[in-house]
């Protein structure tokens, strides 16, 4: 339930060139989405407060910083993306164990089903727009106590 | 024939001369004296057997001379010549000792006789004298052996004493060890088998007294059931014949019928022109049957050993197989993650290129050719990303087709067989089968130097740098390096791994080849990589260096001789 005309963000970071390639030409038939993608962990870090994101994509074994690492890191910076780790079946149970760790929303193993993946995400743009539009209302609630108060204040100041 | 000396004594010349001439003309040695002193002095020096002397002299007469002469040793005869035929004179001179005497006037046949029998009785009396002295002689030594004879017997006697006393003491010695040995001890006679002694510890085993021992023979005290032994042991001693000892273990049965089994000694000697059998028997029935327990026990053990060692070859040719499946699944692994991007790309890129398909068609019926309709845009993004798709599909088949080589390469499966090969194309092949386990955090550097192919099983190789080369990256901790040189020397090939991991302590390194030995955690390592990876390099020919710091890493050095080892087939 995404709000009309928001077009959400996906960071996809891979060290592999054609996984990066491949995953972004499927979101861009299959979807409207806004796809960013970087081949090294620590330049999508280093960009990570320029553009606001909806949901991450990382592979696990990468050079330097693994996936599990960046997503920790990435959470530091925007704590709502929802976090989804692409790994290869060598590599699962290290995932699983860090999947408190990071607060992940789902791990996919490689090779991926595309169809799988596509699911994975709308759902989690899905829960991300819900924790968006709650947000939303939680604001406006706010806003509303706010001035519900003000009003208290200005009546009771009449009154007194 | 010796002369006959005789002295001729007379104060008359005319007598001295015819006596003395009928007397040397009867073949006698004659001296004259005319007084009876003149007549001792010659006699000392001529020494007459024989002396005729007158009666009435001057100065001394006849018989004082006798009486002189016969003070001396040995005086000779003296035949008395006298005119005065008187008896009295007659008697004194033969009183005084005269052999013989002759009444003036004579003939010349009684003088020789009278003469002669004169000197033969001093013959005879010298001669016997002779005799006597030998006699004597002989008596004395007769004494002398005797008074020897006789302390030899008292010496003799005294030794018998001694002896006897030694030889009581020796009985009473022998009879108390007889009683006191700790083995039974008997005296057999050889051609019966009678016992004629036995001693305390004989009575005690067999549980008969001593007097019904004595009216045993041995061969009743035999167990009946085994008596071939006996008689083996028999006919061993009989062989033996006297004076050696044979030994053995002979079954006995006590009076109560008890088995026992005793350890003999026995030797057959002569004693009184008979044969006896000296027996000596130990109780060894107790021992034999802890023998029998421990000979049962030995092989039993022996038994189980040999089971053991078969379930520990057994294991320890499923371990090596473990390790073998360890290999591969590591391999399995690293292979499956490798092409998992790849494989992920191209299933993508599928998908992406049917949509891509669909899109261009749905866009052809919607727009056909020359309706006018800008859509060069659209089209222009789909179709570039179909090339995308279709690079990325080329790039992706090249990724596994490389694997796939690396895999063949590895694995070598139509190359079993011994053959000079270039170790780089393996090290290489292995490289990539591990990259997942260095990806990202292990830089790997290679030094490959000149080197010839060398002859060798190349798949055995490769397993050993591929242990080789996951042992160094598990070694390091996060991040690091691993470098591989290659360079020949000394006409052999020589790979070294040097890693930035944790080293191992110097007082390891003997321990690292053993099979079964690991620092890796549960489920990490079998503990046999190194072993085998020793096994093989040995099998080469080879051998493996190390050298490593704790704290800055190690480096193996594989050792391989360009020629390979002797050719000979492996087990394996």
């Amino acid at each position: 339930m995404t709000e009309d005309n928001y077009r959400p963000t996906i960071l996809i970071v891979d060290d592999e060139e054609m996984v990066v390639t491949s995953l972004r030409n499927l979101f861009r038939l299959q979807t409207d989405y806004h796809i960013v993608t970087y081949n090294l962990p620590e330049k999508a870090l280093e960009d990570a407060g320029k553009v606001m994101v909806d949901l991450v994509i990382t592979d696990y074994l990468m050079p330097r910083i693994d996936g599990i690492s960046f997503l920790a890191r990435f959470k530091e910076i925007q704590p709502h993306a929802v976090r989804v780790l692409l790994t290869g079946y060598a590599d699962k149970e290290n995932a699983i164990k860090a999947i408190n760790h990071v607060g992940l929303y789902q791990y996919i193993e490689k090779p991926w089903d595309n169809e799988a993946l596509l699911m994975v995400v709308k759902n989690g743009l899905e829960k991300r727009g819900l924790l968006r539009a709650l947000e939303k209302k939680i604001a406006e609630l706010d806003q509303a106590h706010t001035s519900l108060k003000s009003i208290q204040t200005e009546l009771i100041k009449a009154f007194m | 024939m010796t002369q006959h000396r005789v002295l001729v004594v007379d104060d008359e010349e005319a007598a001295r001369y015819s006596i003395g001439k009928a007397l040397e003309a009867a073949g006698y040695a004659v001296e004259v004296a005319s007084t009876a002193g003149e007549a001792l002095k010659i006699q000392e020096s001529f020494n007459p057997d024989v002396i005729l002397t007158d009666i009435s002299m001057p100065e001394m007469n006849g018989i004082q001379f006798i009486q002189q002469l016969r003070a001396r040793p040995l005086p000779p005869p003296v035949i008395v010549v006298t005119a005065s035929h008187t008896y009295d004179i007659a008697v004194q001179s033969l009183r005084q000792g005269a052999a013989d005497y002759l009444t003036k006037p004579f003939d010349l046949e009684q003088l020789r006789n009278s003469v002669r029998r004169a000197i033969e009785r001093r013959q005879l009396k010298l001669e016997n004298l002779e005799y006597q002295r030998e006699l004597e002689e002989k008596n004395r030594r007769l004494q002398e052996a005797e008074e020897m004879l006789r302390k030899h017997a008292l010496e003799l006697e005294e030794r018998v004493q001694l002896g006897t006393q030694a030889l009581l003491e020796t009985e009473l010695r022998y009879r108390e060890l007889f009683n006191l040995a700790n083995d039974a001890i008997f005296t057999v006679d050889a051609a019966t088998g009678q016992i004629l002694e036995a001693n305390l510890q004989a009575e005690k085993l067999t549980g008969y007294s001593g007097e019904e021992l004595s009216n045993m023979k041995v061969q009743e005290l035999y167990s009946k059931q085994e008596l071939e032994r006996v008689a083996k042991f028999e006919s061993e001693l009989a062989k033996a014949g006297c004076g050696c000892g044979v030994t053995g273990d002979i079954p006995f049965r006590t009076r109560d019928g008890q088995r026992i089994v005793l350890n003999v000694s026995c030797s057959m000697i002569e004693m009184n022109a008979r044969q006896v059998i000296n027996l000596m028997g130990r109780d060894v029935t107790a021992i034999r049957e802890v023998e029998a327990e421990l000979a049962r026990y030995t092989q039993e053990l022996e038994q189980k050993f040999e089971e053991k060692k078969k379930q520990l070859l057994q294991s320890q040719s499923q371990l090596v197989q473990a390790e073998k499946m360890a290999a591969l699944g590591s391999l399995v692994a690293g292979v499956a993650h490798e092409i998992n991007n790849p494989l992920g790309s191209i299933n993508a890129n599928n998908d992406i290129l049917a949509l891509a398909f669909r899109k261009v068609q749905d866009f052809v019926r919607l727009h056909p050719p020359g309706d006018g309709t800008d859509a060069e845009q659209e089209l222009d993004e789909i179709r570039s990303i179909g090339k995308e798709a279709l690079q990325t599909n080329r790039m992706a088949c090249d990724r596994i087709l490389k694997i796939v080589r690396s895999l063949r390469n590895f694995a070598r499966l139509d190359e079993a067989e011994r053959k000079k090969a270039d170790i780089h194309e393996g090290i290489e092949s292995t490289i990539t089968l591990v990259a997942h386990e260095i990806k990202g955090r292990i830089r790997v550097t290679k030094e490959f130097g000149n080197v010839r192919e060398i002859e060798c099983y190349p798949n055995q190789l490769n397993q050993v740098f591929m242990n080789m080369l996951v042992n160094a990256s598990q070694a390091i901790e996060g991040e690091g390096e691993i470098r591989i040189r290659t360079w020949e020397q000394d006409n052999t090939v020589r790979v070294a791994i040097s890693d930035t991991g944790k080293g191992i302590p110097a007082e390891l390194y003997s321990k690292i080849f053993d099979p079964g030995f690991t620092t890796k955690k549960a489920g990490l390592g079998t503990g046999l990589g190194l072993s085998i990876c020793l096994r093989i390099v040995q099998d080469h020919g080879g051998r493996i260096e190390i050298e490593s710091q704790v704290g800055r890493g190690t480096t193996f050095t594989i050792i391989l001789p360009v020629e390979g080892a002797p050719e000979r087939k492996t087990n394996d």
